[in-house]
């Protein structure tokens, strides 16, 4: 382990403490974390605070849009003196102004081909908050490739979900819940309506997610699939479809 | 022949055109009238209870508004074409009797016909709330009723940072919080509206400062008081929904009592550790006449039974996703869509990443709720330790 935690980082972590099964070494497993999270929108701005306040060490935010007027009715990282702004500088004040002690890297553009890679094999753990398939499949194909455990949420009117998932553990991938040759262009958040708390909801269980995956702590999500309806408030959590001539995670492929 | 006016045309074989006075004795009749202007033509004024459904989402929403394909629908542009075109999609969907205005609104209003200047967003806000404006469950009239909504949060905390900060965003006009706290670096582990610099400062004051930069015409209300019997029906009074974030047992009787008498929503949610709850306390809700807190909990614990007054542990994210959850039922009370959790309690076990839902049953006997019961009084507790701080 590294070294002890200070007086006020004590203080600061006390409600952690003191839960059962969630000690220094656990605190010390996300302060030595290094979490890449792809998109800082509802879904990534939220789950990027809470991974802040929780203590992780090392939080890489990746986003090329610059805040937008009308992102403020959900993206309640940002404010309207950051209307104009890259997403990934207002995030940066934001977070270090929540948690001085974790390291705010950015990264102000799309990632792909080899930058993914360098990026993904730079991570413990990829949180993937992006809103359009082509980044999501990108993010499953590569983890899996590089072997690192990606957490998935997504949310659109006032359904959403979430997973985990973990190469090598044989429970799927993105790829085995949903066929990128049908993807539907409506699904995207752009051209569709979003009910604000509902990505906040997926946000804060995808940081969740991330901080059981980091530590060992609890059970993840890494054989379900959440899905949640704000509308009626119907949660459920099932056991996630695998496809075993996957050409990304099975092993007949 | 340009192809438009061929269109038009066929058109005007196919679809039925009726006069302002024939669409208005229909309408009166049971007809659906559904206005496809755009939304700064609609601001100029529209007939008296139409459907302002716009062009660019007719097909997508349409259904809502008008569920039976057999209903009459006459539909209505501004001078009676594009209207023709609607009208076709429409047919083209599945509806049977559908007309279209001849002369459109213009015709309307010079017949005298009745209109209404509907209250409407601004630009800016129509530019700031798109996402909700798009979802047929909100749309510009949802949006309004939030903008003129009060609610009031009880606790500026681990449940409270959440729900006030997404309260905010999604537009809700009035934001009340009552807490007599002060920010400690403990509180940052979950507390997301607080940060290092406000440590120190009134948790309704850091609040303040977080909510007024997201959205900076909110109108905030500081309570910074502790809440008692002498003052809390002056502080609920006026409030829409009240939001039940106190880590404070004693607190959470007060609240359940004045909430009861004054017959106002409770959106209650509870954390402990790894686990959550939440439910809606609203005796007066429509048919499922759901119960109070005191139904499940009649009286507080004695103090040999009541939890200890240790702070306990708490998973930072945890009461993140709780005031979340509170936040959804909040607006679904103001906006009146879906169903409210009243009587029924969600359980969120953060360990598993689990929910369950759990009936909760009506004290047909209770002294605070049940039909026609006399309001016993307050009951000022004396510290009753809760089971955790949020
Ligand atoms: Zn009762």
């Amino acid at each position: 382990m590294t070294e002890r935690f200070d007086d006020a980082q004590l203080t600061r972590y006390s409600r952690h403490f003191l839960l059962k099964g969630f000690g220094e070494s656990e605190q010390a497993a996300l302060r030595s974390a290094r979490v890449l999270l792809i998109g800082l929108g509802g879904l990534g701005g939220v789950a990027a605070l809470y991974l802040a306040a929780a203590g992780v060490g090392d939080l890489t935010v990746c986003d090329h849009d610059a805040v937008e007027l009308s992102n403020l009715q959900r993206q309640i990282i940002y404010g309207d003196a950051d209307l104009g702004t890259a997403k990934t500088e207002a995030a940066r004040s934001r977070l270090e102004g929540l948690n001085p002690d974790v390291l705010v890297r950015t990264i102000d553009q799309r990632l792909n081909g080899d930058r993914l890679v360098d990026a993904i094999e730079h991570a413990d753990l990829i949180v993937d908050a992006s809103d359009n398939f082509e980044t999501r499949y990108a993010l499953n194909r590569t983890c899996f490739r590089v072997g690192k455990p990606l957490v998935y949420g997504a949310a659109i009117g006032t359904a959403g979900q979430a997973a985990v998932f973990v190469p090598g553990n044989g429970t799927g991938c993105l790829q085995c819940l949903f066929d990128p040759e049908q993807d539907d262009p409506e699904r995207d958040c752009h051209s569709a309506g979003v009910f604000a708390p509902l990505t906040g909801i997926v946000g804060s269980i995808m940081a969740g997610e991330a901080i059981k995956v980091l530590t060992g702590f609890g059970t993840s999500l890494a054989e379900h699939l959440l899905t949640l309806d704000a509308r009626d408030m119907r949660m459920r959590r099932t056991l996630r479809p695998r496809e075993p001539g996957c050409p990304i995670c099975g092993t007949g492929g | 022949m340009k192809a438009k006016d061929r269109r038009l045309a066929e058109l005007r074989r196919s679809i039925p055109e009726v006069s302002p006075e024939e669409a208005l004795a229909m309408q009166k009749a049971g007809a659906a009238l559904v206005d496809v202007r755009d939304t700064d033509e609609i601001a100029q004024g529209s007939p008296t209870g139409a459907h302002r459904l716009g062009r660019s989402y007719l097909e997508l929403r349409v259904e809502e508004a008008v569920p039976d394909m057999d209903q009459p629908i006459v539909v209505m542009c501004a001078g009676g074409v594009r209207s023709l075109f609607a009208a076709d999609a429409l047919k083209n969907m599945g509806y049977t009797k559908v007309h279209s205005i001849a002369g459109g609104f213009s015709r309307w209003k010079n017949e005298g016909r009745p209109f209404e200047v509907p209250k409407m967003l601004d630009a800016e806000a129509r530019e700031r709330y798109a996402r909700h404006i798009l979802m047929p469950d909100v749309g510009e009239a949802g949006q309004l009723k939030l903008l003129n909504s009060k609610v009031l949060l009880i606790g500026a905390g681990g449940l409270g940072s959440p729900s006030s900060y997404y309260l905010a965003a999604a537009g809700v006009g009035t934001i009340g919080m009552v807490d007599h706290d002060v920010v400690d670096q403990s509180n940052l582990q979950r507390q997301i509206l607080h940060r290092e610099d406000t440590v120190g400062l009134p948790k309704v004051e850091s609040a303040r400062r977080a909510l007024l930069a997201l959205n900076s015409k909110l109108n905030f209300v500081a309570h910074e008081t502790h809440l008692d019997s002498s003052n809390v029906e002056e502080i609920f009074s006026g409030y829409d929904v009240i939001v039940d974030g106190t880590d404070n047992l004693a607190t959470r009787y007060l609240i359940n009592d004045a909430c009861v008498k004054m017959g106002l929503p409770n959106v209650h949610a509870a954390v402990y550790r790894f686990e959550g709850q939440l439910t809606v306390f609203w005796p007066e809700y429509g048919p499922q006449h759901g119960g109070c807190y005191r139904c499940m909990f009649p009286n507080p614990p004695p103090p040999e039974m009541a939890p200890s007054c240790a702070e306990a542990g708490v998973l930072g994210v945890m009461p993140g996703t709780l005031g979340l959850l509170q936040a959804v039922e909040v607006l679904k009370i103001l906006l009146d869509i879906g169903e409210p959790l009243v009587g029924r309690m969600l359980h969120y076990d953060a360990l598993g990443a689990r929910f369950t839902e759990l009936k909760i049953r009506t004290n047909p006997n209770c002294p605070y709720c049940r039909e026609g019961a006399e309001f016993p009084g307050y009951e000022d507790y004396a510290q009753v330790c809760a089971s955790t701080k949020s």
